[in-house]
């Protein structure tokens, strides 16, 4: 059984939405809110692990992703799909400005780059309080133009799955498609891509583009789950956070890092409730899983399989 | 018809020439040796032309056109494909992708982010003709990095070869290869050459090679030209005889 076949992917993501109708209330909840982090964590992974570029800062599009979502649901009552394609697609316009300056550099300087303006993104929301509501954020952003039963629990929880199966395929398909080959090239070998007659820069703001449309509707679906967002949505340990997951699950396997957001946020909900000291707890897993098994839980699963660095 | 003009190339380091005042012409079809003594300039040289190094000085025309300032991104779309001394491929990727992107380098497939796989298939069957002329399709699976150094080494020749240039540079193609590899590498690229309109500037070490494949040979030492010319009246140059073929003649 091969973890990456697409159809088997699929078959979990539509498992997951089952499961949110059988589950105890909060539990769908609980697994409402993974299922989000999953797909904010795909997005990162076409960044990390198919590009190698390591960002820490997708607070930034997920931030203003639920944002620019709650705006539009707050202020016209935009149908709610209509207004997480929006936000995506706005987040999408934002990272052609911000990826043409970060993809001028890699490595640490482009870690630090997308962390200052995931910084800015934060700054911003939580001065201009007309717009944003400053530190207390805007509350009751309403579920709008859903009808009674997918403006509910269970409804939404099955919206998020959509949007996740959705953004799987499209990610599995870039990886896959020509394109998505260029960028693997670059990432292996720039001197390589260039000599093909490719522009290594102009190849990575492809990518970054994709990435925040897909981490902007993530932010934007977590927008009306909680019905709420704050500027801790900008938080620097909200992109830590997320680039724990993408690493805990396998980065550059697509399915991996969405593993790894269900693993780490069932522990942090599990170890929470037993100890005060969880995020020690939980430091230490991480420091094992990046010393014993370096190609995260993806490579651990499959380590029996031939090594492949491609999804 | 001249393919390549290149007018008065110049690098320096500092103070340092490596590359000074060469110039060079390349007709279509032709095929070039470009041989000196280790230091010569002759990759400085080559990353000038290709547009992988800055000039301090210097013109290059492509076709009539000038390309001095382009990078390198350009060149290759323009139609110049090369094989590095050091190694360059992408060694997460299979051998066969590795030939692939060569194959589909200039197709505006490239561009699609979906779908395709068909027209990849295409490009990926090509590839395999490739990797079977250098001996390689039982390896064409195989993760590029993994190879056998040799087999990188006629990889690295197989992707400028795949990109069926109009201009194909190879500097040392055979540098590490076993005898039996570079005999297999000569002969493909006979067989290219006869069979391709491209032009090739080759640097080669191996002297027997050089003789094997270029008609002309340019002489470079301490970055300056010393001679150029058909391949028996280099050999039997006097000064290139002191500064370099030693005792060839
Ligand atoms: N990036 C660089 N910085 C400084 N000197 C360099 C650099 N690259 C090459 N050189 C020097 O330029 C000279 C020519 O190098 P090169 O073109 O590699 O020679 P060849 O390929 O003929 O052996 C050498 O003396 C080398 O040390
Ligand atoms: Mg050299």
């Amino acid at each position: 059984m091969n973890l990456s076949d697409p159809r088997l992917v699929l078959a979990f993501i539509a498992a997951a939405g089952a499961l949110g109708l059988v589950l105890p209330a909060h539990a769908t909840t609980l697994l409402t809110e993974a299922l989000i982090l999953c797909l904010f964590a795909l997005s990162l992974d076409l960044l990390v692990g198919h590009a190698r570029l390591t960002s820490f800062g997708h607070a930034g599009p997920w931030g203003f992703g639920a944002y620019v979502a709650a705006g539009m649901l707050l202020a016209w009552q935009v149908p709610l799909p209509v207004a997480v394609l929006a936000a995506g697609a706005l987040t999408a316009l934002l990272a052609i400005p911000v990826g043409w300056l970060c993809v001028r550099t890699g490595g640490v300087a482009f870690a630090m780059l997308s962390l200052a303006f995931a910084q800015l993104g934060y700054a911003v929301v939580f001065k201009w309080n007309a717009v944003t509501g400053g530190s207390d954020g805007l509350p009751g952003v309403p579920r709008a133009g859903l009808g009674e039963f997918l403006a509910g629990r269970e409804g939404y929880h099955l919206l998020v799955v959509a949007f996740l199966g959705a953004a799987y395929l499209l990610a599995w398909g870039f990886v896959r498609s020509p394109l998505g080959r260029v960028v693997a090239a670059v990432r292996e070998n720039e001197q390589r891509a260039e000599a093909l007659g490719h522009d290594p820069r102009r190849i990575r703001l492809v990518v970054f583009v994709l990435s925040y449309f897909l981490a902007g509707v993530a932010g934007a679906l977590y927008a009306g789950f909680a019905r709420y967002v704050s500027p801790e949505l900008f938080f620097w340990t909200v992109s830590g956070h997320v680039l724990v997951m993408v690493v805990l699950g396998g980065a550059g396997t697509l399915v991996g890092p969405m593993l790894g957001a269900l693993a780490l946020f069932y522990m942090e909900h599990q170890l929470s409730a037993l100890t005060e000291s969880w995020g020690l707890a939980l430091g230490l897993l991480f420091i094992l899983v990046v010393i014993f098994a370096p190609r995260g839980l993806m490579g651990w699963l499959q380590a029996w399989r031939p090594r492949r660095r491609d999804a | 018809m001249t393919l390549l003009q290149c007018r008065g190339l110049s690098r320096a380091w500092g103070a340092f020439r490596a590359v000074s005042d060469v110039d060079l012409d390349l007709a279509e079809r032709e095929i070039c040796a470009v041989i000196g003594p280790n230091g010569a300039g002759k990759t400085t040289l080559f990353a000038m032309i290709a547009g992988n190094l800055r000039k301090s000085a210097g013109t290059v025309r492509l076709d009539g056109e000038d390309v001095t300032g382009l990078p390198a991104p350009a060149l290759a779309r323009r139609g110049v494909a090369r094989s590095f001394q050091i190694t360059a491929i992408c060694p997460g990727l299979s051998a066969v992708e590795n030939v692939r992107l060569g194959v589909q380098a200039r197709d505006p497939l490239r561009w699609r982010p979906f779908g395709g796989a068909a027209r990849m298939r295409t490009g990926e069957a090509r590839a395999m003709e490739w990797l079977d002329r250098l001996g390689l399709a039982g390896r064409a699976k195989e993760l590029a990095g993994e190879l056998a150094h040799g087999d990188q080494r006629l990889l690295e020749v197989a992707v400028a070869l795949a990109q069926e240039p109009r201009l194909l540079i190879l500097d040392e193609p055979t540098q590490g290869m076993s005898l039996e590899e570079t005999r297999r590498t000569v002969e493909l690229l006979r067989q290219v050459m006869a069979e391709s309109a491209t032009a090739v500037l080759l640097v080669e070490h191996d002297l027997e090679v050089v003789f094997a494949l270029a008609p002309r040979i340019v002489v470079l030492h301490r970055g300056r030209k010393i001679a150029d010319g058909p391949a028996e009246a280099v050999r039997a140059d006097e000064a290139v005889q002191q500064a370099y073929l030693g005792g060839l003649g």
